[in-house]
């Protein structure tokens, strides 16, 4: 009898389901970045953690936003470019005289700016070139001498096309120029004094999901982020990380350890869509008043359906002149 | 003694072929060759139709008709009231069926999915005062299924409870990764029969089946992690039938039928670290969704079998409920019918036999409708026998359709007011039976009306059209030790008939057979279908594209020795034995002149060639 019991239970387990496998324990990805000031920007692709180099091209002054949901105009902030809304909008009625009114400000880019640098936008029904649209002052220095000129949006184009007008501040029939959204990059590029789009100015959005690069800001509102000293004792060159938000969505997490953050903690996490977040990595010891790796801040990245925790691991070298971080990034 | 035999061999029905309502039939002894454990496998084996799995979702099709617009019943009672709910058919057990029926235009009182018919019929309970049978089946796939039945019988009351557990192997992706194509599936049975015959004329009979399954898809690994997404279902179902029979007179009935179908679907996406063995559940609504229905139905019938004149006359309410999300976007997700119906035959002489029947159909949803049938015998039941029948039915749009919003309807918008899908069907066929011999040809054509369609804004409009046309001739011969039914057939099919109008054929053949080798207690059974290469058509954004499947072969094989008196069986199969389990199928895109290859589409026909050891035993 026992045996037929031996036989009857075999036979009942081999139709079950079968247990999960067990897997030992993956590895993160170290990826080692040296960063010099102002020579490059580093484009990080995490699906095979990579990075890709760019000599940054700063003969610009307006990027243009290519997403299809969004119309965004922002100055270059790599350099020192002001700019004010003279909240005019007769273009023609607007010349030097202008500057004695005011002078133009630096354009301040919060850390999750998702505004655009040239104020909000109105409805863009209407076709006729004097448009209704305040005049911007846009204010640069190239190497020789301040720049001053006039920029109007005029409207856009079945929706994927910028229209509008520029030129130097005492000429009273400005250049109408068109942009049209390119879905295979972020941004396009615009230099006002050459009066042409910039290309390859940025790697295609297919290439990287964010990029370590610097920009100018005011030192006195960001005290707490190490910077590197430009000519204007007010501007500083901040280390940024910015966005491929058409991909991704961040949280910057300060409270959980590295090693505790896993796929389960960062599901339930509150993911925003952000453009560029200043100073995270880095740190300021305050005793050494040296550039340190920030330990508290670790990126959490998520694109589609796959998340990444990413850390400052090792930092060496004592100022952005000759940096060189290990990002440490985990697959969740 | 309890598991280690089994069955019992229920007294299988001769089919008395002068008798037959059905065009098909499998019957116990094909369902045990093929090993055929749920319905859904049974499709596949059933002449006519083909089984395939894409994308997870299993396809039942009648060339372009599908499975939701054809009823199945189980002892006369649908099993999922009007099909259009995405039932799975791996949760009707075949552990207790002693036949499946095809049914081509049946003359009966139904007006939905009526054109077409699959009938399950159990075990009839045995006279007998006590009775148990057990049932166990292995695979070399590791499947296992088994049953336990036990009866009990008197003069006034006869009842059993059957129990089964059914298990089913996975089947894997064809890239050797984790990833499963075909889940494996548990499933825990309950059916109960009850019969009371309260005085001589009245007779109440109640039957109920329950089922709880569980179904483990996995999910590959992802790639730079050690973490996984399955997805789990979990289905429950409680149906609940029965009838109160009157005979009022010696040819009257007065019968009362109801049912209660309850049943859920609950999926949930597991996130597994198969690490730390940490684990998380979500729903995720991207995929397939949590799906719950109550149905309900009530009729009333009274019925006349004297001579020459005999008619039914009734009514018949339903109502189905979505249980799981009762709203959306505030609209009730719930409808009723009311059906009126009535059905006479007159019978002049012994030459012909005319059937006429009407039905008065109305839907809260979508209106009112009259459905009418006509049927002409000529020399019924002779030996030669012509028979033409004209039918009218309507099946409902899928429920997904009428309701859900678009992200489960591939991108299109419902629309409430969808008509019913109508369904107008000739049938012409001649049979001839004599001595063991039972031969019937026919021809079927099948006209669809109102396919759900997606419109110029997205939105499902009724305007589809496909029409089908069948020529088939399938005989059977049956002696004392031996059945033989082979069955052949040439199906024309054209699924765009409103817009590409292009026809294609494909044929069909079919061999069933059971054998008893005399004086050594063996037997010997086939099942085998042959489909060949079948084109459908189907269209995209106005673009038509072909897809062709090549053909398939199913074929399988049992050798079964019996002891004890016939109580005890021993059976060894060999379950599809040609077919592999992956086709891979040509997709075109069709052009003004040619048509250009443009993919390929994987799908999955079955599982692949296994062994199999069955051990029955019966108590009588």
């Amino acid at each position: 009898m026992s045996k037929y019991i031996h036989i009857s239970f075999i036979l009942l387990c081999l139709g079950c389901f079968r247990p999960d496998e067990y897997l030992p324990k993956i590895d993160s990805q170290k990826l080692n970045t040296s960063i010099e000031l102002s020579q490059a920007n580093y484009y990080i692709q995490l699906d095979y953690p990579s990075t890709l180099n760019r000599n940054p091209n700063l003969k610009w002054q307006l990027k243009f936003e290519n997403s299809s949901h969004e119309w965004g105009i922002y100055t270059n902030s790599a350099t020192p470019i002001k700019i004010w809304n003279t909240q005019l909008n007769r273009y023609d009625k607007i010349d030097s005289n202008i500057l004695n009114q005011g002078i133009p400000k630096y354009d301040r880019i919060l850390p999750n700016a998702m505004q655009s640098a040239i104020g909000q936008w109105g409805d863009f029904s209407f076709l006729t070139p004097e448009s209704f649209k305040d005049v911007y002052i846009i204010s640069w220095n190239d190497d020789t001498s301040n720049q001053y000129y006039k920029f109007q949006l005029l409207d856009v184009l079945i929706d994927k096309t910028y229209r509008f007008k520029y030129g130097p501040l005492n000429e009273k029939e400005g250049e109408i120029s068109e942009i049209t959204k390119d879905p295979n990059f972020l941004y396009s590029y615009f230099n006002l004094s050459e009066k042409k789009s910039i290309s390859f100015v940025e790697y295609p959005i297919n290439l990287w999901d964010f990029q370590l690069h610097y920009q100018i800001d005011s030192i006195s509102k960001n005290s707490k982020i190490p910077y590197s000293l430009t000519q204007n004792r007010d501007l500083g060159l901040f280390p940024m990380v910015s966005f491929n938000h058409q991909k991704v969505t961040v949280y910057l997490d300060t409270l959980t350890a590295f090693e505790d953050i896993n796929y389960f903690h960062a599901k339930n996490l509150p993911f925003y869509e952000a453009k560029h977040i200043r100073g995270v990595f880095f740190d300021w010891d305050p005793i050494l008043n040296l550039i340190r790796k920030n330990p508290k801040h670790q990126l959490i990245i998520k694109k589609e359906d796959n998340y990444f925790a990413i850390r400052a691991l090792t930092l060496e070298g004592k100022d952005f002149d000759n940096l060189s971080i290990e990002l440490e990034i985990k697959k969740l | 003694m309890l598991l280690f035999v089994f069955t019992f061999t229920y007294l299988s029905q001769e089919v008395q072929a002068q008798n037959n309502e059905h065009t098909f039939l499998l019957s116990f002894e094909d369902i045990q060759t093929a090993n055929l454990q749920n319905l859904e496998e049974a499709m596949a084996i059933i002449p006519f139709f083909n089984r395939y799995t894409e994308q997870g979702n299993t396809i039942i099709t009648y060339g372009t008709i599908g499975i939701q617009t054809i009823a199945i019943y189980k002892d006369g009672f649908p099993v999922a009231l009007d099909q259009n709910i995405n039932y799975n058919l791996k949760t009707i057990p075949l552990w207790d069926i002693e036949r499946i029926e095809v049914r081509l235009t049946p003359m009966n009182t139904s007006s939905k999915n009526s054109s077409i018919t699959i009938h399950m019929f159990s075990h009839k309970i045995p006279k007998k005062p006590i009775w148990s049978n057990v049932n166990v089946t292995n695979t070399s796939l590791n499947d296992l299924h088994s049953s336990v039945s036990v009866g009990l019988s008197n003069v006034k009351h006869s009842g059993q409870i059957g129990l089964s557990r059914s298990f089913t192997r996975e089947l894997y992706d064809q890239t050797g990764l984790r990833s499963t194509v075909i889940g494996a599936f548990e499933r825990y049975d309950i059916n109960l029969k009850y019969t009371y015959k309260i005085l001589p004329g009245i007779t109440l009979h109640v039957q109920s089946d329950h089922s709880s399954m569980k179904t483990q898809n996995k999910g590959d690994i992802i790639l730079g992690t050690s973490r996984v997404s399955d997805s789990h279902q979990d289905f429950k179902k409680n149906n609940l039938w029965g009838y109160l029979q009157l005979k009022a007179s010696k040819n009257h009935t007065i019968q009362l039928d109801g049912m209660i179908h309850r049943f859920n679907n609950d999926v949930k996406d597991i996130d597994k670290d198969l690490h730390t063995g940490q684990q998380t559940t979500s729903e995720n609504f991207d995929r397939i969704p949590s799906i719950g229905y109550d149905q309900g139905l009530i009729k009333l019938s009274i019925s006349s079998q004297s001579k020459p004149l005999q008619y039914t006359f009734g009514i018949e309410l339903s109502h189905t409920r979505d249980n799981k999300y009762p709203f959306i976007n505030a609209v009730s997700t719930s409808y009723n019918d009311y059906d009126a119906f009535g059905l006479i035959s007159y019978q002049y002489k012994k030459t012909v036999l005319l059937s006429g029947g009407i039905n008065l159909w109305h839907n809260n949803l979508s209106g009112s409708y009259l459905l009418p049938k006509f049927q002409i015998k000529i020399a019924p039941k002779k030996v030669l026998e012509l028979n033409f029948t004209s039918h009218s039915s309507v099946s409902y749009a899928p429920f997904t359709q009428l309701f859900y919003p678009s992200f489960l309807n591939n991108g299109s918008n419902n629309n409430i007011l969808l008509k019913p899908i109508k369904k107008q069907v000739n049938h012409a066929h001649i049979s001839f039976h004599q001595g063991n011999i039972w031969v019937n040809s026919g021809m079927l054509l099948i006209n669809q009306n109102n396919i759900p369609q997606v419109g110029n804004n997205k939105t499902l409009i009724s305007k589809g059209k496909t029409s089908n046309f069948t020529t088939y001739a399938t005989m059977q011969f049956s002696l004392n030790n031996i059945t033989i039914r082979p069955s052949a057939m040439m199906h024309a099919v054209n699924h765009l008939r409103d817009s590409g109008n292009l026809t294609f054929f494909y044929p069909e053949l079919n061999l069933n057979a059971f054998i008893k080798i005399p004086h050594t207690k063996m037997a010997f059974g086939i099942t085998s279908k042959f489909l060949g290469k079948m084109t459908k058509s189907f269209i995209v954004d106005n673009e038509i594209y072909l897809s062709e499947q090549k053909r398939i072969r199913y074929v399988s094989l049992r050798l079964q020795r019996s002891f004890m008196d016939n109580k005890f069986n021993i059976s060894l199969g060999l379950n599809n034995v040609f077919q592999s389990s992956f086709l891979s199928n040509d997709i075109f895109q069709l052009n003004d002149i040619d048509k250009t290859r443009i993919g390929n589409q994987n799908i999955i026909c079955g599982y692949p060639k296994s062994f199999t050891i069955k051990l029955s035993y019966s108590s009588f």
